[in-house]
């Protein structure tokens, strides 16, 4: 690479942007014997393929045949994939009566996953593998269900089939393994529901006498026992060190602010051409389906002769295109692909020699997935990072240690979420009736299953407690909302995707720019009463950023110490107008007219020990602190929200608060409470490396904020969270 | 007034019937018989008709079938056949044995749901296997049932016991459910409207709902797709209260349309009171007398050579 970057620097456009460059040397291979307990002819298939098993899979094989539940948590191409169906499809072949689920979040990853499954199968002799899914044609499925041995299928499937299991009775009965891959998406409100899902799936499974090994696939995470016993419930072997071998990766940060008269894109634009010309087969990832278009037209029209090996890639293709598109990648026709994150899932294209990431992917996880996708068969690959105009961006740009190899975020999930229990609760009852031991590890008490009772969604009889809802209790229960009132957010007719009250105030308020996998598309209308959000395609270029109020009441104190509380929260939000903004600048502020909203949930607050703190300087460390929250914790920024105050009422002190964003609570404020000292000290550093002087949207500005960031103070508020550290953080 | 209500005030707190104690706890039993004038073809007739279903042999089409049938054969003549031997010899030993479920399973997928040949499944049944069949729940097939009504016919006695088991409250669901397990012979014959697609399942996913086991293999003769055959041009919707009234020119004194039956259970286990619940028995028994009604309309349709048509 290192004359790749003396090409670079000969370039006349280029300005010095590679403000750092680290080299990561290639870690070799870590293989270990073949377990001797593996059935013989998953041995053969081994030595047929001329596979010898990495380290962590042979320990992973090793736990399956032991019967253990397993988290494998390795990086991206370490071959998770063999090491689970390999031990699973050999018990299966010993055992002809044996099943196995697997669980995908996205369906065109399961089309992937049964081409990989269905290889190693039909060697082993274990046949009748498909997907049963809402696009498995009704005639298949009776047949699927008493004969299939592997099943393959997503979480929303599931969240419907549970009910009939009846009609399973075979397959369940029978059923020694489930597999959930990607595990790492299950965070948040999906991954609560997610795990509420598994709870009910696992007391199914019990009456038909199914108590299967459960076998969970993840990206590298910051904590894969904690997510495992958040979706499980228990605990489980976890399996993290990645005995795949790596080449040597060189990474670049780009700085896109040395050249401050040419855009971001136009300098990826020039980035890519360049790799490209250098006769790297270059992908670059980019956050969203229009910028992917655009990137690879502007590359085509720039470089014309490269014409029909330059590609785009995204969910929402037709299989047959998406199939063709990976061929071509791992072909090495295609010379440049600009993609979604939709690429970043275990999608098989081989390495590729440079990885461009514009902007940070929201996670660490993500990050290091999108550059895995460089580095082939241990020749040397390139990743660029490009930041984007916002806080996080910035920060790995100024700590870009910590993107390289720093410790990934801790996922966050609350299946202890009340109102998701409650519905979840119901409908467990109606899939069997529900005793009231079986709630207990949730802590729902007799009080408030008798509260059910008497609004007439349970009722109780000899046999335990049975669903009498008029609808079914899974229509009550979208997966990935948290209450009760949701709104559906609609295109030509069609349900695009189903949100929360409060977040479709938040971020599909009408005139709001959103994405669907990738897509633009703006919210035409927003009718709350009866939950319904009307979309257009959005062809223009421009994007929109809420500016909400807030105001925050402590109702109770769960945590206290000094300088620091947790509790429970009363949030009062208001969305007053909204930002166009169109390539990074504000061309309009539209007010909106929504009535507030009010929720409760859980917050933290930093308090100082002094009667007055600058209002200048709490707002800005606010607004940094919401800001890299991410760093801490799987969520968005947007998932939190901030308030400060001199003096608040409910703490008598200068107080910064964050809550959670989740009404009810999805959990992230409570895991920043372990690791408040390193948010507070992450934060001043970052303020601190910002080079601007008076505050700048790499710091301290928010385009969020409801009082247009003023009043402001960037060096009192690092001083702020510095005075707050040496005083509290150590040893908290 | 809504249509179906009593508007005279009850004392009674539960409607007539006796309860009845299972092993899951009591429900209450109502019968009621009606007279009822129904002529199916003599069982010899029907054996007869059923073994020259040859199309249920493995490799006969309807071409084959005929041409068989032109020549003589019946499915006890075939047993030899080299070809069609074994088949053959099946199908004659359900017939040889009454075996209805099979028989009914192989008339559904050779011929169709709406095929003659059915009825002539009816004829050879005994009488004792012969179940009408009307499920009243609380809505959507995953949902509880309050209210099974089983219609039981002797062609002798030229009556039809109605028998309607209750859940007073949802605790009892279980009992009704046992009942109706208990009640059914081991090899029904089901007759019903849209009784296949709908009241058997929901009886089924219930009976699984609390671990109470399987219904017994059943053949089922489901009206709907005989109405469908003959009347639906004329019908628009295929409603059992539309072929009562335009089939059978039956009208309902007091009645609750289907679609408010959950509402007014609802209303009754939270009240008790009975102005809710009679007009959901007597709709239920009325649904069972229609099934029996419309089954021997179906019977003299075809003998007037209604389904050659
Ligand atoms: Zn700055
Ligand atoms: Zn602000």
């Amino acid at each position: 690479m290192h004359e790749v970057r003396s090409r670079l620097e000969q370039k006349g456009w280029y300005r010095g942007q590679v403000v750092q460059e680290i080299v990561v040397p290639p870690r070799p291979a870590v293989y270990a014997a073949t377990p001797p307990g593996l059935p013989t002819p998953a041995q053969a298939w081994l030595e047929r393929r001329g596979v010898r098993l990495f380290a962590h899979q042979a320990e992973a094989i090793e736990a399956v045949l032991a019967g253990q539940d397993v988290i494998l948590a390795t990086g991206p191409s370490s071959g998770k994939t063999l090491a689970m169906a390999l031990p699973v499809l050999a018990h299966l072949h010993e055992d002809p009566q044996a099943t196995a689920l697997l669980l995908y979040p996205m369906k065109a990853l399961a089309q992937d996953q049964l081409r990989q499954w269905r290889e190693i199968g039909e060697f082993l002799g274990v046949e009748m593998m498909g997907i049963y899914d809402g696009d498995t044609p009704a005639h298949h499925r009776p047949r699927l269900r008493s004969r299939a041995r592997v099943l393959l299928t997503n979480p929303y499937a599931l969240h419907q089939y549970l009910e009939w299991h009846h009609l399973w009775g075979t397959f369940f009965a029978r059923l020694r393994y489930v597999v959930v891959d990607e595990a790492h998406w299950y965070q948040g409100a999906f991954g609560s529901g997610v795990a509420l899902l598994l709870w009910r799936l696992k007391r199914v499974l019990r009456r038909y006498g199914a108590n299967p090994v459960f076998l969970l696939a993840s990206a590298t995470s910051g904590d894969p026992e904690g997510l495992a016993w958040a979706l499980l419930g228990r605990q489980v072997h976890p399996i993290t060190a990645d005995g795949s071998p790596q080449g040597p990766r060189t990474w670049w940060f780009w700085d896109p602010w040395r050249d401050p008269r040419s855009s971001t894109f136009a300098q990826a634009l020039q980035l890519a051409a360049f790799l490209v010309e250098e006769g790297l087969q270059t992908l670059v990832f980019v956050p969203s389906r229009r910028m992917a278009e655009v990137l690879a037209a502007a590359v085509r029209t720039a470089l014309p002769h490269l014409g029909p090996t330059v590609a785009t890639y995204r969910a929402g293709y037709l299989p047959e295109d998406r199939r063709a598109l990976e061929a071509g990648l791992r072909e090495g026709r295609l010379r440049l692909v600009v993609s979604t994150c939709a690429l970043e899932l275990g999608v098989d294209i081989g390495g590729l020699d440079a990885v461009v990431l514009m902007g940070y992917p929201g996670s660490l996880a993500s990050a290091r997935q999108q550059a895995g996708r460089a580095g082939r068969s241990g020749r040397p690959a390139l990743v660029v990072y490009i930041p984007e105009e916002d806080p996080l961006d910035a920060y790995f740009l100024y700590h870009p240690e910590e993107l390289v190899s720093g410790p990934v975020e801790v996922p966050v999930l609350n299946p202890r979420h009340r109102g998701l229990l409650m519905r979840h609760l119901l409908c467990a009852a109606a899939e069997l009736p529900l005793r009231a031991e079986e709630v207990q590890e949730f802590s729902v008490g007799a009080q408030e299953l008798h509260e059910l009772v008497r609004q007439g969604a349970l009722a109780p009889t000899p046999a335990g407690l049975v669903y009498a809802g008029r609808s079914r209790a899974v229509d009550q229960a979208p997966l990935d909302a948290l209450s009760a009132r949701q709104v559906r957010l609609v295109w030509q007719g069609q349900t695009l995707e189903v949100w929360d009250e409060v977040r479709a105030r938040r971020e599909a308020h009408p005139g709001a720019v959103l994405l669907h996998q990738g897509q633009p598309f703006r919210v035409h209308n927003l009718d709350l009463e009866q939950g319904v959000a009307e979309l257009v395609e959005h062809k223009e270029e421009y994007v929109t950023k809420a500016v909400t109020a807030e105001t925050v009441r402590i109702l109770g104190w769960e945590v206290r110490r000094e300088g620091l509380g947790f509790g429970s929260v009363e949030v009062r939000e208001e969305v007053r107008a909204y930002k166009v903004v169109e390539r990074g600048r504000v061309v309009d502020v539209r007010p909106l007219e929504l009535p507030p909203v009010e929720f409760q949930t859980e917050g933290i607050w930093l308090s100082w020990p002094t009667t007055w703190e600058e209002p200048g300087a709490l707002h800005g460390a606010e607004h940094a602190l919401v800001a890299l929250v991410p760093l801490l914790v799987g969520a968005s920024a947007k998932d939190v929200g901030g308030v400060s105050s001199p003096v608040h009422p409910d703490t008598g002190r200068p107080t910064i608060l964050v809550y959670d964003g989740f009404p009810g609570g999805i959990g992230l404020t409570r895991a920043l409470l372990g690791r408040v000292g390193e948010w507070v000290q992450r934060t001043a550093q970052h303020l601190a490396s910002c080079p601007c002087a008076e505050g700048c949207p790499r710091c301290v500005l928010s385009a969020r904020c409801g009082s247009g960031n003023i009043p402001m103070d960037k060096a009192g508020a690092c001083a702020l969270l510095r005075r707050w550290w040496e005083r509290y953080g150590p040893v908290g | 007034m809504t249509p179906g209500f009593c508007d005279r005030p009850l004392a009674q707190t539960e409607p007539s019937g006796v309860s009845i104690s299972t092993p899951y706890g009591s429900c209450l039993l109502l019968e009621t018989v009606v007279p009822l004038q129904l002529a199916l073809p003599r069982p010899e007739e029907a054996q007869a008709r059923l073994s020259q279903a040859l199309s249920l042999i493995y490799g006969i089409g309807p071409v084959r079938e005929a041409l068989l049938k032109a020549q003589g054969y019946t499915m006890f003549d075939l047993v030899r056949h080299p070809l069609y031997g074994q088949d053959a010899a099946f199908w004659a030993e359900a017939l040889t044995r009454r075996d209805l479920p099979r028989l009914g399973q192989g008339l559904c997928r050779w011929y169709s749901a709406s095929h003659p040949l059915l009825l002539s499944l009816v004829a050879l049944a005994q009488e004792d296997d012969i179940v009408l069949l009307d499920v009243e729940s609380m809505g959507l097939s995953t949902l509880p049932v309050f209210l099974v009504g089983i219609g039981r016919i002797s062609l002798g006695a030229k009556k039809l016991w109605v028998r309607q088991f209750l859940a007073r409250d949802l605790s009892e669901e279980m009992a009704v459910l046992a009942q109706t397990q208990a009640e059914l012979p081991p090899q029904p014959l089901v007759i019903g409207y849209n009784s296949k697609a709908h009241d058997w399942r929901q009886l089924q996913a219930r009976l699984a709902y609390y671990g109470l086991g399987n219904l017994p293999e059943a053949a089922h003769v489901d009206l709907l797709f005989f109405v469908r055959r003959l009347w639906s041009a004329g019908l628009g919707d295929c409603s059992l209260s539309q072929v009562e009234r335009r089939i059978l020119g039956r009208t309902r004194a007091m009645d609750v349309p289907s679609e408010l039956v959950p509402l007014y259970y609802e209303a009754f286990l939270r009240t008790h009171e009975l102005r809710y619940i009679l007009p959901i028995l007597a709709h239920n028994r009325e649904d069972v007398v229609s099934v029996a009604l419309l089954l021997g309309r179906i019977v003299e349709e075809h003998a007037r050579g209604a389904f050659s048509a």
